[in-house]
């Protein structure tokens, strides 16, 4: 367990330090820089600023000079919003992410698990077809255009709940829904499968031939089987969580880290860019620690020395 | 007065059943007329080649057919009660109490998420109303009964822990911790080492003795028909073609397909020459889907003649309790 650990960490820093060049090489290589407007700026004034912020300096050394800095914990400050520094902007808008990650994710399992263990065990019956069409419906619409339909209905016609910001607990709603939707219903899927084919294995037709009841067999000794592989899905979905609230937190306006980093990409405020993406690749790969732990622990099998 | 006794003897009475698959190619009927009584405390065995029925035989006794398949009628009289009339709750309580079943294999028969210890006392906890601690003691006395020594830490230890053989030794003891009038072994043997099996087997009668537990024990290795069973039953794509005790089978077995399977043993005493030149029953057994008019064996068989092709042939005494369906012997 401690060796898993410490080599899982030094493996996530060497990612980060990819994922930290690999972004570096692709904001400087497409096209705009981040003092770019409208009107023609000053060539002596756009020196200036790009000796201030140390971008006249050839590219490995300013990315040396990042890294290092980042070690320190400075990840630079913002090149739009004067005196902002990115440390700060996470610290402000990372928590309000996490909160609705956190209930979209919540939504994902509580609606979704149930859901697939019915469809299971009312397999091929009215029940399941239901699930089904719901899970099919859910997977099929893109959240930038469940989030639209979601505030037209509730939110302007039938005005039962606020269409923006983040606020109010009955403001949270309708974010929540819109990015939680879709994974509820990739898990509904997953569960409903995965479920299938444990119903069909041996240990339950043992456990039936024990006497259990159904209710028993189904929660004791099938939903947990059933559910390693919702489980190992559950570490990309955080990725998929976190590229979905980019969408959400934009149409609804909601102060999170997402909607700040699209902004920051059309503004090419590197240092808002480069810290977001670290602050999202350290998160998938905790997530992913983290589920790998969850996952030995559900699965006897599984020991954690590799 | 005679007539008394044997039906009080009978623990198995199972009267033209019939099992269909409802598959998408068609109808296969797993199961035609079944007949076949167990007695109390023997040893039942029941072979046959692959697919023709073995398996649905014990799962229908237990009501756990599997979808798409259904019991179209027939009885299953178990201690004088008819099985099918039984309803969900009161059939939970017959197989918790009085049926057990253990499987080929054991790695896959047992839970890999739960302990041993969970998995063994679960029905007593359910059913006999135990407390965990009472049952787990219970739980301890089974596995030491089946020759697992340090039972307290086996409780504690999951199956991918124990080797194959430990593996069906945790499955007989859970099978025989509610005493049951009637254990149904479904090739219980197959899947372990040759030198394991001998151990299991004995095991088994064993506990058998003690217990005065009937064994339903389906293989479709002969050896293990003669050394441990009683009575033979013969299987054929759903029907049983023969039925008498072990040595009147191995001494004079009447039915072609019984003496086909006798010819495809190969023996001990045979030199390699012989083993080379193995017998194999010619053909297939008949697609389950399209069963042919009359004797369901004609098709492979040396005796076959018009009335085989026209009627199916019924089952009729030879001699005392040996049974057979067949026109020509
Ligand atoms: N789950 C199922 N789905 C569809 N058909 C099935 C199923 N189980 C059994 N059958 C049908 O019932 C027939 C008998 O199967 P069964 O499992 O009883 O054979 P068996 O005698 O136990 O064979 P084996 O020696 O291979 O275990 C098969 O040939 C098949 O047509
Ligand atoms: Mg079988």
């Amino acid at each position: 367990m401690g060796n898993f650990l410490i080599r899982r960490f030094f493996n996530g820093i060497l990612s980060l330090l990819v994922v930290a060049l690999i972004i570096f090489v692709l904001l400087r290589a497409i096209p705009g820089g981040p003092f770019d407007t409208e009107k023609a700026v000053q060539p002596e004034v756009l020196k200036n600023l790009e000796a201030y912020y140390g971008l006249d300096k050839p590219a490995w050394k300013q990315f040396l000079i990042y890294i290092a800095n980042a070690v320190r914990g400075d990840l630079g400050v913002s090149y739009s919003q004067l005196g902002y520094s990115v440390m700060d902007l996470i610290k402000d808008k990372l928590p309000v992410s996490v909160e609705l990650g956190f209930y979209a994710m919540l939504l994902a399992f509580v609606m979704g698990i149930p859901l697939g263990v019915l469809a299971a065990y009312y397999h091929n019956t009215v029940i399941d077809y239901v699930s089904s069409f719901l899970a099919i419906l859910g997977r099929s619409i893109p959240n930038m255009a469940l989030a639209p339909l979601l505030i037209i209905i509730f939110g302007l016609t039938l005005r039962w709940l606020p269409v923006a910001r983040w606020s109010t607990p009955d403001s949270k709603i309708l974010p929540t829904i819109a990015l939680g939707l879709a994974i509820a219903a990739a898990i509904t899927r997953l569960t409903r499968a995965s479920m299938l084919q444990v119903i069909r294995d041996d240990y339950i037709r043992t456990a039936r031939a024990r006497g259990l009841s159904e209710k028993r067999v189904i929660f004791k000794y099938a939903l947990r089987n059933a559910l390693l592989p919702v489980l190992s899905y559950s570490g990309p979905l955080i990725a998929a969580v976190l590229t979905g609230s980019l969408v959400i937190e934009t149409i609804f306006a909601i102060p999170g880290i997402g909607r700040y980093f699209v902004i920051s990409i059309t503004n090419r405020d590197y240092p808002v860019v480069m810290g977001v993406y670290l602050v999202y690749g350290a998160f998938i790969i905790v997530m992913n620690i983290i589920v790998d732990i969850l996952y030995a622990w559900a699965d006897p099998r599984i020991r954690l020395t590799k | 007065m005679k007539q008394d006794n044997q039906k009080d003897n009978l623990l198995v009475d199972i009267r033209d059943l019939n099992v269909a698959f409802f598959l998408r190619q068609g109808v296969a009927r797993a199961l035609a007329n079944l007949n076949l009584q167990i007695k109390r405390g023997e040893t039942l065995g029941l072979v046959g080649e692959s697919g023709c029925g073995k398996s649905v035989t014990s799962l229908a006794i237990m009501q756990l057919i599997p979808e798409p398949g259904k019991i179209m009628s027939g009885e299953i009289h178990f201690n004088g009660e008819d099985l099918m009339k039984k309803n969900r709750k009161q059939m939970r309580k017959v197989r918790a109490n009085s049926i057990s079943m253990i499987f080929q294999d054991p790695t896959s028969a047992l839970n890999p998420v739960l302990t041993i210890g969970d998995q063994l006392t679960d029905t007593m906890i359910v059913h006999q109303k135990m407390g965990r601690k009472a049952a787990r003691e219970k739980a301890e006395f089974h596995l030491n009964e089946v020759g697992i020594s340090n039972p307290g830490r086996q409780l504690k230890q999951y199956p991918h822990e124990l080797s194959g053989g430990m593996k069906q030794r945790v499955m007989i003891a859970m099978a025989l911790s509610s005493e049951p009038d009637l254990l149904i072994a479904d090739e219980p043997t197959t899947a372990l080492d040759v030198t394991i099996q001998a151990q299991i087997l004995d095991l088994m009668l064993d506990l058998q003795q003690k217990y005065n537990t009937a064994i339903l024990m389906i293989t479709h290795d002969l050896g293990v028909i003669a050394e441990v069973t009683d009575r033979v039953a013969v299987m054929y794509a759903g029907k049983i073609v023969e039925q008498t005790d072990v040595k009147t089978l191995f001494k004079e077995a009447l039915h072609p397909y019984t003496n086909g399977l006798m010819k495809a043993i190969p023996s001990a005493v045979a030199d390699l020459a012989d083993h080379e030149k193995l017998y194999t029953i010619p053909g297939n057994v008949p697609t389950l889907l399209e069963l042919p008019h009359g004797c369901y064996f004609q098709k492979r068989c040396h005796l076959v003649s018009e009335e085989c092709r026209s009627r199916h042939p019924e089952f009729t005494e030879r001699s005392a309790g040996h049974l057979v369906r067949c026109f020509h012997v």
